[in-house]
């Protein structure tokens, strides 16, 4: 799926005028304002039109990985969650601990376009 | 392809009724009743392939967990419509924590769980319909219908949100709140007192189970435009 494929989903569901406003690295949650809701709607379509099997989970998996003690208790990241999250973000530079604000910073086209791409 | 529903409680006098209206409709149904087999064997044998019937007691967490799997593998329905629920009269000095928490999972719990499991399933096909069967007694307080009454105003609060929450996939939902209805739960209700109840009411008539399944079939057609809220049915009693 191409970058500005993504970006116009994106666009679409938080109904922005122009898809080509959206700076494919920037942050589409803490940039562009996209929702919790929003999220659902681009996951749903992302993988409606990827035809790959990526749900919101897959797609996103931080939420679900900070609810499961494997990954994440106590306010730190277990060495599972942060092998994780290193697989997750390849080449992005994580904290020794990040939180979920810094991890939603990376959430970004670039990063959808390399999630399905890996699918 | 045939359109799909989930129609909880289907063995009540408005469930049959939303029943009959759904097959004719050319619905493919799952029907819940409480544990009765003997009416699903007949629904088998007057509706065939078109109504599979589960076994479901919405006052057990269990009974509910368990019908999960069952709507899961019926697959995404177009419509989910819950006549389920059961009326408790009693002083609320009478009440105790199992009583109520009881009332509580039967007209609210497991309706909640069950049609926000249904408009998950509605989601990522982006269509459908949720519409729960309250009750006047959400807004009319009475001496002895505290715990019903509460927990039907939680399920329309409840479904309020959902329908905010869905909007965005086309997922619609509607309360239906009617006054009272010709069945046996009215019977028992008013015992001797029938005349005397239906001489109060301004229209001095009570609503037919096949009027509630009238708006219920009129919402999940789209001839009745809205989501989030509550239609009140009855015939003068739900004037406030």
């Amino acid at each position: 799926m191409e970058k500005s494929e993504i970006a116009a989903v994106a666009a679409n569901v938080m109904y922005l005028e122009n898809p080509e406003s959206i700076d494919s690295s920037k942050s589409l949650f803490l940039d562009y304002g996209m929702s919790s809701i929003d999220f659902i709607d681009f996951a749903f379509e992302v993988k409606s039109r990827s035809g790959t099997g990526l749900g919101p989970d897959q797609l996103w998996p931080v939420n679900s990985m900070m609810t499961n003690p494997d990954n994440f208790g106590g306010g730190r990241w277990t060495e599972t969650g942060l092998k994780r999250l290193q697989e997750i973000f390849a080449g992005a530079e994580l904290p020794e601990n990040p939180g979920l604000q810094q991890l939603s910073a990376l959430f970004s086209v670039d990063f959808v376009a390399r999630r399905v791409s890996a699918a | 392809m045939k359109r799909k529903a989930v129609l909880l409680g289907a063995s009540s006098s408005i469930g049959e009724k939303v029943l009959d209206r759904l097959v004719d409709s050319g619905y493919e149904v799952l029907a819940t009743s409480n544990s009765n087999e003997a009416v699903r064997r007949e629904w088998q044998a007057r509706y065939g392939q078109a109504v599979s019937g589960a076994a479901l007691d919405m006052g057990s967490a269990q009974s509910v967990a368990a019908f999960v799997p069952i709507m899961e593998n019926f697959g995404a329905p177009d419509a989910f419509i819950n006549t389920a629920g059961a009326t408790d009269h009693r002083l609320c000095m009478n009440f105790n924590a199992e009583l109520l928490s009881q009332a509580a999972m039967i007209n609210y719990l497991s309706p909640a769980l069950l049609s926000s499991k249904a408009a998950s399933m509605m989601a990522p096909r982006s269509g459908g319909y949720i519409v729960h069967i309250t009750s006047v007694a959400a807004r009319r307080a009475k001496i002895g219908n505290a715990a019903y009454g509460a927990a039907k105003v939680a399920l329309e609060r409840f479904t309020a949100s959902l329908a905010l929450e869905f909007a965005r996939f086309k997922v619609r939902t509607l309360c239906v709140a009617p006054a009272f209805v010709d069945s046996p739960m009215f019977s028992a209700f008013a015992g001797d007192r029938r005349r005397e109840i239906i001489r109060d009411i301004p229209l001095r008539r009570i609503l037919k189970p096949e009027e509630v399944a009238e708006t219920v079939m009129r919402f999940i057609d789209g001839g009745l435009v809205t989501t989030g809220t509550t239609v009140n049915l009855g015939n003068g009693e739900a004037v406030f």
